[in-house]
């Protein structure tokens, strides 16, 4: 299997300009999973184990949403998958758990929880895509905005929780599992760790004093 | 004339037995019983050597009686730790408090009590319909002597001798009292008021049945952590596995002990026994048991400040003292770390 893609490190400018040409950064990225990841962090220990997943999924993928459609970004389901589409079709980007996320270990690359057909299409379609010349000239109409999602190539936010945060990397899917998982990567590119466990603003002084007066007067 | 049960009081607020009191005094521990239950009255050259024993004024045995408070109106922390010695000295010394914040009430107009009773709910809910009532949200309370005083409870000071006792509450003719500590922590201080005011409100229609006393007990500490440290904002504060550093951002945003917040923690799930254990022992090593390094400053009384140095005819401890037939260190006792006065 091949497994042949460039990583751009963490915070070097190489690879934040390469997410500034798709329109991204890595603070907007920060931005966007900070209140998900915050109330993920505020669930007790009674909370389904799924939950924190949840809450980091649903209010990230909502907030991408709204950061970047003033762009041009458009979400789209495939397949039942949200995707947020790049103003000019060029990419589209999910958000996705996965272990191994910006390992510190380059042999290790992420692996992430199983994966349904919208990926395996994609996949399908951008080596497709990649292999213009095989197109087919009676392929399925869809509505013009998941066919672009379906023509771009598709990109992942992987994220992995940590005890302080969340590990980052935006990476580009090449291979999966028959079972779903998608173990190899076209693309990557690290991202920052958000570490929430030192943003301590939350303790910032709650708008100063609101003292109690205690009327007292002489009778 | 000689009032029998004012000899009582000032034997007692000085957490003297009637035994030490004749071998200090010189007088025989028989007269002494006699005068204490009335049966005779004491002649003036022992009644000038108990005024001095006793550290008052010949007066103070002339004054009317004061209602002493009884134990079983009173919430004691520690109930099973205290003395009767110690017990019938703090709430001697409170009785006379009682007094001093009539006289003050005779002069002042003061804040009317507002404390809801709500010994029907669980203690957490409880804490939450109280803050609810009085407007407070989910904030930080910014200074919880103020907050009592403004709904009407008369605040003073425990003696410092006795540092086995933090705090206490009863109810006096429909006036919330709370005695603290005032030599513990700022911290510490806060939550003692906090715990006070959920045996006002969760305990105030309830006789003090002493076999009752430690589900009591935990029942104003649940009030207490709940008032201080509302669930909801602590949930929303990603406190999970909080770090060290995290918990004391926490405590200092709460105004609350870090061994409290700890605590808080675990008991909202949001710590495991085995993070909880943890922190606990990085938190003692760090000495934040005994004491709370980088804490806050201690709560000052805005009533008495009010009272005792309002530029508006002000009512010092000289003058409480005069009116209560006490000296003034006396007054300056039932405020102490309350207000600055000499003592």
């Amino acid at each position: 299997m091949s497994n042949i893609f460039t990583i751009s490190p963490a915070e070097t400018p190489d690879g934040e300009e390469r997410l500034n040409e798709f329109g991204l950064s890595t603070t907007l990225f920060h931005t966007a999973l900070t209140p998900g990841v915050s109330r993920a962090r505020g669930r007790t220990a009674l909370a389904l184990r799924t939950t924190p997943g949840n809450d980091i999924y649903h209010n990230t993928m909502e907030e991408l949403a709204l950061m970047l459609a003033p762009q041009g970004w458009q979400p789209v389901d495939v397949d039942g998958q949200p995707r947020l589409l790049h103003p000019d079709g060029m990419m589209s980007f999910t958000l996705a758990s996965a272990t191994n996320v910006a390992h510190p270990d380059t042999r290790k690359t992420p692996r992430t929880r199983g994966k349904g057909p919208a990926t395996r299409n994609s996949l399908a379609a951008h080596v497709a895509h990649d292999l213009a010349l095989f197109d087919l000239p009676d392929s399925p109409k869809k509505s013009v905005l998941v066919a672009a999602a379906n023509s771009s190539s598709l990109w992942m936010l992987l994220h992995e929780r940590t005890p302080t945060g969340l590990n980052l990397e935006f990476a580009q899917p090449s291979a999966m599992t028959p079972g779903g998982t998608v173990i190899a990567w076209a693309d990557s590119i690290a991202i920052r760790p958000l570490e929430l466990d030192g943003d301590l603003s939350v303790f910032d002084d709650p708008d100063g004093s609101d003292d109690f007066d205690v009327p007292v007067a002489r009778l | 004339m000689f009032n029998p049960a004012r000899l009582k009081l000032a034997r007692q607020r000085l957490g003297l037995s009637l035994t030490k009191v004749a071998e200090s005094s010189g007088i025989s521990l028989r007269s002494l019983t006699n005068y204490e239950n009335g049966a005779s009255a004491p002649i003036d050259e022992n009644l000038m050597r108990l005024a001095q024993v006793l550290a008052v004024p010949r007066s103070f045995f002339e004054r009317e009686t004061v209602e002493t408070i009884p134990v079983g109106a009173v919430s004691f922390r520690k109930l099973s730790k205290t003395t009767a010695l110690t017990r019938d000295a703090v709430l001697a010394a409170a009785a006379l408090a009682t007094e001093f914040f009539q006289i003050v009430a005779s002069k002042f107009l003061l804040p009317q009590p507002d404390l809801p009773s709500l010994d029907k709910l669980p203690p957490e809910q409880a804490a939450e319909l109280t803050r609810r009532r009085w407007g407070l949200g989910d904030r930080p309370i910014s200074h919880m002597v103020h907050l009592l005083e403004s709904k009407g409870v008369r605040v003073a000071s425990i003696n410092h001798v006795y540092r086995d006792i933090d705090a206490f509450c009863f109810f006096r003719d429909g006036t919330p009292f709370v005695f603290l500590n005032t030599s513990k922590s700022a911290e510490r201080q806060r939550f003692d008021a906090a715990h006070e005011l959920g045996h006002l409100v969760l305990h105030a229609e309830l006789e003090m049945d002493p076999s009752l006393s430690k589900e009591r007990e935990i029942e104003a500490n649940r009030f207490a952590a709940s008032f201080l440290m509302p669930q909801s904002a602590v949930l929303a504060q990603s406190m999970r596995g909080a770090s060290i550093d995290r918990i004391l951002a926490a405590r200092t945003y709460w105004k609350v002990s870090a061994m409290a917040l700890t605590h808080r923690l675990h008991e909202l799930h949001l710590l495991s026994d085995w993070q909880y254990r943890t922190a606990c022992v990085t938190l003692s090593d760090s000495g934040y048991r005994s004491s709370e390094p980088g804490g806050i400053v201690r709560e000052p009384s805005q009533l008495l400040r009010k009272v005792m140095f309002g530029g508006d005819g002000k009512f010092s401890a000289r003058d409480a003292a005069r009116e209560l037939n006490l000296e003034s260190p006396d007054v300056a006792q039932f405020v102490h770390g309350l207000v600055p006065v000499a003592a």
